[in-house]
């Protein structure tokens, strides 16, 4: 073996152009692949935390009716305990508890319909960007303290400082009540959010329904959004079979769905240019078996057989393979790690945009497996096949025909 | 981010809630009423620039609990009415004024009024199965229905005229059709919804005829929807007076913040 | 011999053999078939998903743009100043007769005017929020609602009465064509209003947000306490590329109003479109470097295996350029042929889908992302023509270099071999 080898890979610096190329093809195909796929993957994995640090968190605990019918009355009780369980589950970072219902608020003379959110600011500080986006004030600090969406506050002809009445249904239909004083404005770029939303400290909120121990959702941080469906499984053994468990996933099924149509509308692409550089390496082969007639005449006439000359063009495939992988995996290792923690910027026009939407402006790559192995493993397979189609024709060399053919 | 749509809870589209009000009481001596509309219209037209106070009860009943709230009510007309929760603690204090088609909410809690805006109109009063809107809708029978007179039945020894109100074309009326049971002493003691499949969805019944101040009305009425058969909302009469002078300041939103003269 | 170089060395391509050079090109194809097959594969492969590749860009670019346009916007939206607050009958104007007439004296240009409010809508079981839009079906010739599947009918003209929903709002309110919807809504003065309509029509949209966000009646039927001829928005659609509206132009016809473009109603929508023709060009070169590897093999190894054939050229009087020449003419056939080829496969590949692929299975994810789950596909001319002519730049140049090379080597030490 070690023998054939030794003459494949002479045989392949036989001709250093051509061989250069083909492994500069390999190369290019692995590199141009991997990085792709690295940044699909790594602007996925931004898509995914963005949108679950915003409010959803990873995972969601709640009343069975939530999903289907979310109401003031659909509440997980023990609230305590359950807190309690869930952060004995590994991986757990932090467990919020939040209220969430519909209400109506008035500022002096106006009234309008809004959703109120109840949430404990400080503990959530750190882990939901939705209480950054304030673009005028600052968050809630004392008990009576409260955000209220941009567009909702001009609505309201409200201002920071102002005080909003905040009415709502407890879940017995009792008359609900809070007054609280605006302590900032919410800006998050969502229509909806900034004319809907009213953000209170959570134990105000559970104060005014009369609630004890209760809450609406458990919102779960723990792990990356990726392991969230894990995490999910762990808590619900934990917790007891009344309550729903889902993992964010099941909360915004869109977000998945779009990456999986990126993702899937990647493969094209990748397929193209994978076909291409094989075919580059079908042709060197074909080039190849036309140029070394004579010499294979020459071993079939020295006894060789035929499968033992095609097997010898599979090796010299193959030590193109290793070399153009070589290559291609180490600029490979080398653009991802830069893409990984420098980032491709988008271009000015882009940026603006996405400051205001709270996006980032720069893509990141990801270290993820399939960058790395998809064009590798394909090629391998693709290239052996090349070499093996062209020479099939070795089968029917007539050794003393061939050897008189000229070089 | 998508938020989710803001949960609305069942509405109710029916007339009126003053159907069980004491100033329906039907005079025992009406002859023979001629057809529907004028048997609506009558009971209607009694109650035009009449006054009444009384004290009621409302019992909401749910699978999981049961709440009873008392309550004293002032009207004026059919277009003014002034409603104060007296009990339990959690819900005294709590007021409804209604001019006209507009109203407005007061919460003791926050010691301020707030105005109902329209869009808000639908959502359920008190927890019960009546909405909002339920207590401001006024002459709607007459002006939005086209009335007929329907089979006649029996209760408590007295004929019964089932009184079909089919919405006009294009009247911002959701039912498919309503009817009505009216007594010949012009007592109401039921009103069923029927959506446009003709599917009864939810029915009022009276429970009990009395008198009070000398007049004989529906003091005891359910309002339930048929698909939930273990939930309802009773309203009871437990006090009434008619007629009484009641001061002009009563219904304003002074009145319903501060209270007034006649409400202590 | 001199003389032929004299003249030859004051104008480079006049002596140029050109039929002669073309027939040695086509017969050296000819010559390597299996090799300058493959070559053909490649080329042709490479165009051919460019041209589609091309064509599914081009069509994600146009739903955007159309979907974009067509959520009730158009080009340009007027609403009045602080309308996009506080939405509703109230911020209802008249709009200047002068102004309208300008628009419409404008080539290509069309509008139509509306009324849009908030409101809600009740059926006997459910009640949701809607954005209630009077329109004139008759001239809605450009927005999304000339273009959903309907079933029944727009009410036309101000009787009789009627309300078109989406079929997934409908479905919620468990309603259908021939039952009554009640509708509430704040009138031109504020004052809440509500009115019964007979649903008439339901309408399918690719995407269910659509269906769920807007109910349509007659204009007529909705104007209550706005002044005669009022509307909320003047949508604006400026077709053809010449002389696009600009704000300026707008604001100055519509003094007070606020002016926005799709662009500045869609921010998300408008990036991602002028990012698209960047990445299609993108693609392209990365996949013409894909192609490159191969094709500068197998150009290159066919300049070496005739640098005798090129001696013997030379030797008979044949010039340097006519050589180049002559070796670029024989890629660039080949790069024809490939390129025709592909743009012809791709093509028909695109006409095989019928115009648009189904991805029903993502229509959720899509809506977010603002597709609908109907995947265009475009061919733009422009798009043909820019693929074949760089494709063939590229394979002049892949050519190019290795025959500048050979072409160095002296005439004599290329016959006798070296």
């Amino acid at each position: 073996m070690n023998t054939l080898l030794a003459i494949g890979i002479r045989n392949v610096n036989r001709n250093r152009r051509r061989s250069g190329l083909t492994v500069a093809g390999i190369a290019f195909a692995i590199w141009l692949v991997g990085v792709s796929a690295a940044l699909q993957d790594g602007s996925y994995r931004l898509q995914r935390q963005t949108a679950t640090d915003l409010m959803t968190g990873h995972v969601q605990l709640s009343h069975p009716e939530w999903p289907a019918r979310p109401g003031v009355e659909q509440l997980i009780s023990d609230v305590a305990r359950l807190t309690q369980r869930i952060e004995g589950v590994p991986g757990i970072e932090a467990v919020f508890p939040r209220m969430q219902f519909f209400g109506m608020a008035a500022v002096a003379e106006n009234s309008v319909a809004v959703q109120v959110l109840g949430l404990e600011f400080s503990r959530e500080e750190g882990h939901t960007t939705l209480i950054r986006r304030i673009s005028e004030g600052r968050t809630p600090t004392a008990v009576d303290e409260a955000l209220i969406g941009a567009a909702l506050a001009r609505n309201l002809d409200a201002h920071v400082g102002d005080e909003v009445a905040i009415l709502a249904s407890d879940p017995s239909g009792a008359m609900a009540a809070m007054s609280v004083r605006i302590s900032g404005l919410l800006q998050t770029g969502v229509a909806d959010l900034d004319r809907l939303f009213v953000l209170v400290p959570y134990a105000a909120a559970a104060d005014s329904l009369g609630m004890q121990d209760q809450a609406h959702l458990l919102v779960v941080r723990g792990g990356r959004p990726e392991t969230s469906p894990d995490l999910a499984a762990c808590i619900r053994s934990e917790v007891p079979q009344s309550i729903l468990v889902r993992p964010w996933q099941a909360v915004m099924p869109e977000i998945e769905e779009a990456i999986e149509l990126d993702r899937l509308g990647g493969y094209p692409f990748y397929g193209v240019i994978l076909f291409l550089v094989t075919f580059s390496v079908a042709n060197t082969f074909v080039m190849v078996v036309f140029e070394r007639i004579r010499e294979f005449g020459m071993l079939r006439s020295l006894g060789m057989q035929p499968l033992g000359i095609i097997g010898l063009l599979q090796i010299e495939s193959m030590v193109l393979w290793l070399a153009g992988a070589v290559v291609g995996l180490l600029l490979l290792v080398i653009s991802v790690s830069v893409m990984a923690t420098v980032g491709i910027p988008l271009g000015e026009r882009l940026e603006a945009t996405l400051t205001q939407m709270y996006m980032p402006t720069r893509i990141y790559a990801a270290f993820s497996p399939r960058a790395f192995l998809i064009a590798p493993l394909v090629l391998l397979f693709t290239t052996q096949l090349a070499a093996f189609l062209p020479a099939l024709r070795i089968r029917h060399i007539q050794p003393a025909h061939a050897m008189r053919m000229g070089a | 981010m998508r938020t989710k749509r803001l949960s609305w809870i069942l509405l109710l589209s029916f007339p009126v809630v003053s159907w069980t009000s004491p100033v329906f009481a039907a005079d025992p001596h009406a002859a023979n009423p001629v057809d529907a509309a004028t048997l609506i219209s009558k009971a209607i037209d009694r109650t035009r620039g009449i006054t009444s106070h009384a004290v009621m009860t409302m019992r909401i009943v749910r699978p999981a609990w049961q709440r009873e709230i008392t309550m004293e009510a002032w009207t004026r007309g059919r277009e003014d009415a002034l409603i104060r929760f007296t009990a339990p603690a959690r819900d005294r204090g709590n007021a409804t004024l209604k001019l006209g088609e507009r109203m407005w909410t007061f919460t003791p809690k926050l010691n301020r009024t707030v105005r109902l805006p329209a869009s808000l109109m639908s959502q359920s009063w008190a927890g019960s199965d009546f909405s909002y809107d339920d207590l401001s809708r006024t002459d709607n029978l007459l002006t939005r229905y086209v009335l007929t007179l329907g089979e006649r039945t029996e209760h408590e020894g007295h004929g019964v005229h089932h009184v079909i109100a089919e919405p006009k074309p294009d009247a911002p009326v959701v039912w498919g059709r309503e009817e009505i049971l009216v007594r010949d002493d012009d007592v109401v003691i039921g009103h069923r919804f029927f959506d446009q499949d003709m599917q009864l969805v939810k029915a009022m019944e009276t429970l009990a005829v009395r008198e009070l101040s000398g007049r004989t009305f529906a003091t005891r009425t359910r309002m339930r929807k048929l698909e939930t058969p273990d939930a309802w909302t009773e309203v009871e009469w437990r006090e009434a007076t008619f007629d009484l002078e009641l001061p002009d300041d009563l219904f304003t939103l002074f009145s319903l913040q501060h209270g007034s003269s006649a409400a202590r | 011999m001199a003389r032929a170089n004299a003249a030859s060395s004051r104008i480079p391509f006049a002596d140029v053999p050109w039929r002669m050079l073309a027939r040695i090109g086509l017969r050296n194809l000819l010559r390597h078939r299996r090799r300058n097959g493959l070559l053909l594969i490649s080329v042709v492969t490479a165009v051919a998903s460019v041209t589609f590749l091309n064509a599914l860009m081009r069509g994600v670019q146009v739903d955007m743009f159309n979907s974009a346009r067509e959520n009730l916007n158009g080009d340009w939206l007027i609403v009045a100043a602080g309308y996009h607050d506080d939405p509703g009958l109230q911020q209802g104007f008249v709009p200047d007769p002068a102004a309208l007439a300008a628009l419409r004296q404008r080539e290509g240009t069309a509008f139509v005017q509306r009324l849009r409010t908030p409101a809600v809508i009740l059926s006997e079981r459910e009640t949701r929020g809607v954005e209630l839009v009077g329109i004139d079906p008759a001239e809605e010739t450009f927005s999304v609602i000339s273009r959903v599947q309907l079933e029944g009918a727009f009410p036309d003209g101000p009787q009789p009465r009627g309300i078109v929903l989406g079929q997934a709002l409908a479905d919620e309110l468990q309603t259908r064509i021939g039952k009554r919807v009640v509708l509430v809504f704040r009138d031109g003065s504020g004052v809440s209003h509500e009115a019964g309509f007979p649903v008439t029509g339901l309408f399918n949209a690719d995407g269910t947000l659509l269906e769920k966000r807007f109910a349509f009646v007659g204009r007529q039927s909705m104007a209550v306490a706005v002044p005669e001829g009022a509307a909320t928005e003047i949508s604006i659609v400026v077709s053809g590329d010449d002389s696009p509206l600009d704000a300026r132009a707008l604001e100055q016809v519509f003094p007070g109003r606020d002016v926005r473009s799709w662009r500045q109603l869609e921010p998300q929508t408008a990036a991602l479109f002028d990012m698209l023709d960047s990445i299609m060009y993108v693609w392209f070169g990365i996949i013409m470097a894909a192609l490159g590897f191969g094709l500068v093999n197998a150009l290159v190894t066919a300049i070496m295996e005739r640098r005798r054939e090129f001696g013997v050229m030379r030797c008979l009087g044949m010039n340097r350029i006519s050589v180049l020449v002559q070796v670029c003419m024989e890629s660039g056939m080949l790069m024809l042929a490939g390129v025709l080829l592909g743009t012809l496969f791709g093509s028909v590949l695109v006409s095989m889908t019928g115009g648009s692929i189904d991805l029903g299975r993502f229509a959720r994810g899509l809506d977010i992302v603002g597709f609908s789950s109907q995947m265009s596909l475009v061919i733009e001319h422009r798009d043909l023509l820019n693929v074949g002519l760089l494709s063939l730049l590229f394979g002049g140049l892949a050519s190019l270099i290795p025959a500048l090379r050979a072409n160095r080597v002296p005439a004599l030490k290329a016959v006798t071999g070296s």
